[in-house]
């Protein structure tokens, strides 16, 4: 889950690392709050919504504290209003600096350790430039763990000096580096990163500014990592934040076809299906291997409230949840909108795998179309749209 | 695949009084694993149907010789877990368990590579020998004994590939989903060399999800050392990037992790790609005919 920026930041501050000085309108409804921000300088107008990109975004915007700040403000909230996860306008000081530098912690999948990585060239385009100039990133293993209580914030000496000498900084600028790769550290693993990362990272005088950062906290992490849980939630939908608590996982598309799967990889692949046959899915939703009755229940009430759904596809491989329960939760939920009336959605099921023939027997007297694959379920889903 | 997982390895089942350890600890047990004991502290010498239970790792190894666990004690408590099991000498760890912390694997990854232990997951839908053992929650009705080798990050579509080779007629040697976590025990990698090793095998799938560089290193080394025919297959290709959806890991570094950069690396390497998942076997089957 992203961390909302102005949350990472003050977690920076309370590790110790400079940030700059700024204020939040968090409901885009306070007028002018620039004039509580000390100084006179210009500042920044930073619109906090989901930025999973590193690419401009169009919300962050600087102004001179003149005449024209308020009209640039009006712009921008009305710009946000229609972001409907948006968590407010962040207005920062202007850091002049010279050099920005781009530094991060994450998780490297294929050695399962944390890496430093870090570039004295940070800043915009960083993506291109971690293509076109490989050789001056600078980036290594850290026997980081959170297991290690007490000690996790160790980086080996050699590697603080390496990554200090890769980045042609003055030598007074030394003890303050160690200092913010250990800082770094401790928040990297005492709040559950999977990335942590600054750009830029300013220097100004003998100081190191960070001017933005993106922390990603691991998901898995939410029993012991409450708050930030609760913080990340701003920028979930009432849709995602409905699935999660049942187990699920939601991410609304585009198109018409309504889709609960069970599994990420299986969901996943039955998107790329629909798009690749030139259909188009309304939603991503994985079910979860601890899917029930009630939160398959949930799942099609969240699919179906999208007025733009026409068709649900159910696709289930039974394993660790069977399809009978899948065909029960699908059977209610349905009877119980055709009760209502209110049946504007023909469920079409493709199941496999356990519990196929108690799902068969329980479908035989419904009109619930119940499909062998994917590719007949394909045919049946342009017959209703 | 022998040298893995076969009907004589002996297998013990930590968290086998639950509802999903009782379940597909049995499950194993009937498909004709050999199921010797269960770990759940606090249920020592009570028994789950024929199967003796222990109050601990090291009891249940020198009571019962168990080499291999199988993991479905909670998120929770699953470091701890395995940690005691391998300290009481297991070398083989399959963890079906989902939702253990990034930071709590990478210490027990680490820790296992110490210890010369092999470790399958987290979040893993287990390994199978077909016709002969499984640990974990493959649905035993689907594996046939036969020549495919089927490596994944994703558990049903595992069971997806599973079905197909099954009703084509080939049938599988070895199953291994590594899983879909983050950091993970075996790589493709690894699981991939085995079945380059292994006599029974004579086609392998590759199954990907976004995220990390499982599949890139896999390709790299298929390209050098891997003469069997191998077809892979990658989900998520029209996935918002970024996002994480489900467990499918989301973070990308330039373009580094993508469903793009994952087949243009397996393409690169010689390996033909799946046009959906509902041709996987069939595009192997063509490719092993040749």
């Amino acid at each position: 889950m992203l961390l909302p920026e102005f949350y990472a930041k003050n977690y920076l501050k309370e590790y110790g690392i400079k940030v700059p000085e700024s204020v939040l309108d968090s409901s885009l409804d306070q007028g002018n709050i620039v004039d509580s921000l000390p100084g006179s300088g210009a500042v920044y107008l930073k619109g906090q919504v989901p930025q999973w990109k590193r690419e401009k975004s169009g919300y962050i915007i600087k102004s001179e504290r003149s005449a024209s700040f308020s009209s640039k403000l009006e712009s921008l909230k009305e710009r946000l209003k229609k972001h409907s996860n948006c968590a407010g306008i962040l207005i920062e000081e202007d850091i002049p600096h010279n050099l920005a530098i781009y530094l991060s912690l994450f998780f490297d999948s294929n050695s399962g350790t944390a890496v430093l990585l870090c570039l004295g060239d940070g800043g915009e385009n960083i993506e291109e430039k971690f293509c076109s100039r490989p050789n001056k990133i600078f980036k290594r293993s850290l026997p980081l763990t959170q297991s290690d209580k007490g000690n996790n914030s160790l980086i080996p000496h050699e590697i603080i000096a390496d990554s200090f000498n890769s980045l042609c900084l003055p030598e007074e600028l030394k003890t303050c580096w160690e200092s913010l790769l250990f800082s770094l550290a401790a928040m990297f693993c005492e709040k559950d990163c999977l990335l942590l990362e600054i750009n830029p990272l300013a220097v100004k005088g003998n100081n190191f500014y960070a001017l933005d950062c993106k922390m990603f906290v691991d998901d898995n992490s939410c029993f012991r990592q409450v708050t930030l849980c609760k913080q990340a939630s701003v920028y979930r939908t009432a849709e995602e934040l409905a699935a999660a608590r049942y187990g699920m996982s939601f991410a609304p598309m585009e198109g018409t076809i309504g889709c609960l799967v069970n599994g990420a990889g299986l969901a996943l692949a039955t998107a790329d299906y629909l798009i690749e046959k030139q259909l188009s899915p309304a939603n991503f939703l994985d079910i979860g291997g601890r899917a029930t009755v009630e939160s398959i229940k949930k799942g099609l009430e969240i699919i179906c409230a999208n007025k733009k759904v026409r068709v649900v596809l159910v696709n289930v491989f039974g394993g660790i949840i069977n399809c009978g329960m899948v065909a029960e939760a699908v059977l209610e939920f349905f009877r119980a909108l055709k009760k209502k009336k209110k049946l504007p959605f023909t469920p079409i099921l493709v199941l496999r795998g356990a519990g196929v023939e108690e799902a068969r027997t329980m479908l035989a007297h419904s009109d619930i179309r119940l499909a062998n694959s994917l590719s007949t379920a394909v045919a049946e889903i342009r017959r209703y749209l | 695949m022998s040298q893995l997982l076969n009907c004589s390895t002996r297998i013990m089942v930590q968290g086998l009084t639950g509802k999903s350890g009782r379940l597909h600890g049995l499950n194993c047990l009937k498909y004709g694993s050999r199921i010797v004991g269960g770990v759940v502290p606090g249920k020592g010498g009570s028994f789950v149907d024929s199967i003796p239970v222990f109050n601990s790792a090291e009891e249940c190894i020198n009571k019962t010789g168990a080499e291999a666990t199988l993991v479905f004690v909670p998120a929770l408590h699953t470091i701890e877990a395995v940690h005691e099991a391998v300290d009481a000498g297991i070398k083989l760890v399959v963890i079906i368990t989902e939702g253990i912390p990034v930071h709590d694997m990478s210490w027990l990854k680490v820790y296992l590579q110490k210890k010369s232990c092999i470790c399958i997951g987290p979040n893993s839908p287990g390994i199978a020998t077909a016709g002969e053992a499984k640990m974990g929650i493959i649905p035993g009705e689907i594996l046939k004994k036969g020549n495919v080798g089927i490596v994944s990050r994703s558990g049903t579509l595992t069971y997806e590939a599973i079905m197909q080779t099954t009703n084509a007629g080939l049938g599988q040697s070895m199953v291994i989903g590594v899983g879909g976590d983050p950091v993970h025990g075996m790589s493709i990698k690894e699981a991939v060399h085995l079945l380059e090793k292994d006599i029974t095998t004579e086609g392998i799938i590759v199954i990907g999800e976004p995220g990390g560089g499982d599949e890139e290193e896999a390709a790299r080394y298929i390209e050098q050392h891997v003469d069997k025919p191998v077809v892979g297959f990658i989900a998520g290709v029209n996935a918002p990037e970024g996002k994480r959806m489900g467990h499918a890991g989301a973070l990308f570094f330039g373009h580094k992790g993508s469903c793009a950069a994952k087949i243009k690396a397996l393409q690169g390497a010689g390996i033909t790609i799946a046009e959906n998942y509902e041709v996987i076997a069939d595009t192997l089957m063509k490719k092993m005919s040749v």
